[in-house]
């Protein structure tokens, strides 16, 4: 049976407080989530597969070693946003600063995704996700996080701004031109209009 | 405006990553590293672990590759999480103006005449104002953030929002010592992180001084003869966010005649850049 988001919520903060009062079992359920959120918004924004592995690991070790410092075990996603976005933006400076001209399209397993898809759907997908890759390596890096955070998680202007520590009007700012850059990507628009008409 | 296009498109735009999962090394990976950190650490204590075979094999898998796959964590990284007051001034900095704290300086704004050059410089701001002192901030010439206490003479400047540090509370100065305003009372200010609305000085003897509205800066007006202690800045709960010693006189022990304009009170806050 599907949990409704609040039950969710409600399972992760009884998670954390067996957690934070010692139960070692309940490491697994938090560090998975923890990764799942990270690997995603990384993914979005890393070059590479393995660079979005290691700030999700870096993620969420430290989500689990800074659980004491969370005053409410209900905000447990917003904690992981947070620190997501601080070890994303880090990596993405240092991905700046060594000048990184490649744009391998290993951010999908590829391997485990044949056999799951139809190959025409995998071969969309790199496409759009080379195009993405490309598209917002050309965005500065908050806009890049903005974008991220409400196309891959969907959460609220709020919520970004809270895992940004910037004001919500803010965050239309950087939502706005990060979509506009978008569409003005061509090569975007028509692999991601590919990917629509296949779906 | 947006658009359903643009809307759809950047939502098919991130479609391939949001169903990504971590892979089942990955998951043990951490839960190793948290595991030895726990161990390490006397307050945690492991429940007895459940015969999870898997898991353990994928943790012992994990272990065994640690030396080459390590990532260093440090309480420096876990406490860079949190909000800095650095960060309250970067945004504006980077040229997001809808970051700045406080509100624009109006044209209208009648500055002593040492500071009319603010109304010149770009994107001056009032952060805080109390009684007969305001603080202002702006961003210099070099891109540098400066800040004023108007009609103290007391400035400063700092070259980046990174010099102001990590911590979530940041008094500016011993600056305005001499200042005393018809009361007695002696400015004491700085800034504090967003989350703060309102701030709290604390006296050796006597009720503290509550000041509510903060909005990335604050002046208070201390009383010396109370013996001031200590800054602690206060979430909108009433939470403590941090707080910070007063650590430095306020009134200096050898009284003197005012100076004429003083351009420097921070010992580590670099050159004041108009």
């Amino acid at each position: 049976m599907d949990t409704t988001p609040r039950e969710t919520q409600e399972l992760v903060a009884g998670q954390v407080r067996r957690f934070r009062a010692g139960d070692g079992d309940a490491a697994e359920p938090l560090a998975r989530r923890s990764l799942r959120m990270s690997l995603r918004t990384a993914s979005a924004l890393m070059r590479n597969r393995e660079d979005a592995a290691d700030v999700a690991q870096e993620v969420a070790v430290d989500v689990l070693g800074s659980l004491g410092r969370l005053r409410d075990p209900e905000a447990f996603d917003a904690w992981v946003h947070r620190i997501t976005v601080r070890h994303a933006m880090r990596r993405l400076k240092k991905e700046r600063s060594t000048r990184r001209t490649e744009a391998p399209l290993a951010l999908l397993d590829e391997e485990g995704l044949r056999g799951a898809i139809p190959d025409g759907d995998i071969d969309s997908r790199l496409a759009a996700r080379h195009a993405l890759v490309g598209a917002l390596s050309r965005l500065p890096a908050r806009q890049r996080m903005a974008l991220a955070l409400r196309y891959v998680h969907d959460l609220p202007d709020a919520e970004i701004a809270a895992a940004l520590g910037c004001r919500v009007g803010t965050v239309h700012a950087l939502l706005s031109r990060g979509r506009r850059s978008l569409r003005e990507d061509r090569q975007l628009v028509e692999v991601t209009l590919d990917l629509k008409e296949e779906g | 405006m947006l658009s359903d296009h643009d809307e759809a498109l950047a939502r098919a735009a991130f479609a391939p990553v949001r169903d990504i999962e971590p892979d089942e090394d990955l998951v043990a990976r951490v839960v190793a590293q948290v595991g030895r950190r726990k161990k390490a650490s006397p307050r945690f204590a492991l429940a007895p672990a459940r015969p999870r075979l898997a898991l353990q094999a994928l943790a012992a898998l994990a272990l065994l590759g640690a030396a080459l796959y390590s990532v260093p964590v440090t309480r420096a990284a876990i406490e860079e999480t949190g909000e800095s007051v650095g960060g309250v001034f970067s945004g504006w900095l980077g040229g997001e103006s809808a970051e700045a704290p406080g509100k624009p300086l109006e044209a209208s704004e009648e500055l002593p005449e040492y500071m009319e050059y603010l109304h010149d410089s770009k994107e001056p701001r009032v952060i805080a104002e109390a009684g007969r002192y305001k603080l202002y901030s702006y961003i210099g010439s070099a891109g540098g953030l400066n800040f004023e206490l108007g009609g103290t003479g007391v400035g400063m400047g700092y070259e980046s929002a990174a010099e102001l540090g990590d911590a979530p509370l940041h008094l500016l100065d011993p600056g305005a010592r001499r200042h005393a305003d018809a009361q007695g009372h002696l400015p004491v200010f700085g800034i504090a992180v967003r989350s703060v609305s309102s701030v709290q000085l604390t006296y050796e003897s006597g009720p503290p001084l509550r000041v509510s509205g903060v909005e990335g800066g604050f002046v208070l007006l201390a009383e010396p003869s109370r013996g001031p202690t200590e800054v602690i800045a206060l979430d909108a709960g009433g939470k403590e966010i941090g707080r910070e010693p007063i650590n430095y006189p306020l009134v200096d022990e050898s009284p003197q005649p005012p100076p004429p304009i003083e351009r420097s009170g921070h010992a580590s806050s670099g050159s004041h850049e108009p």
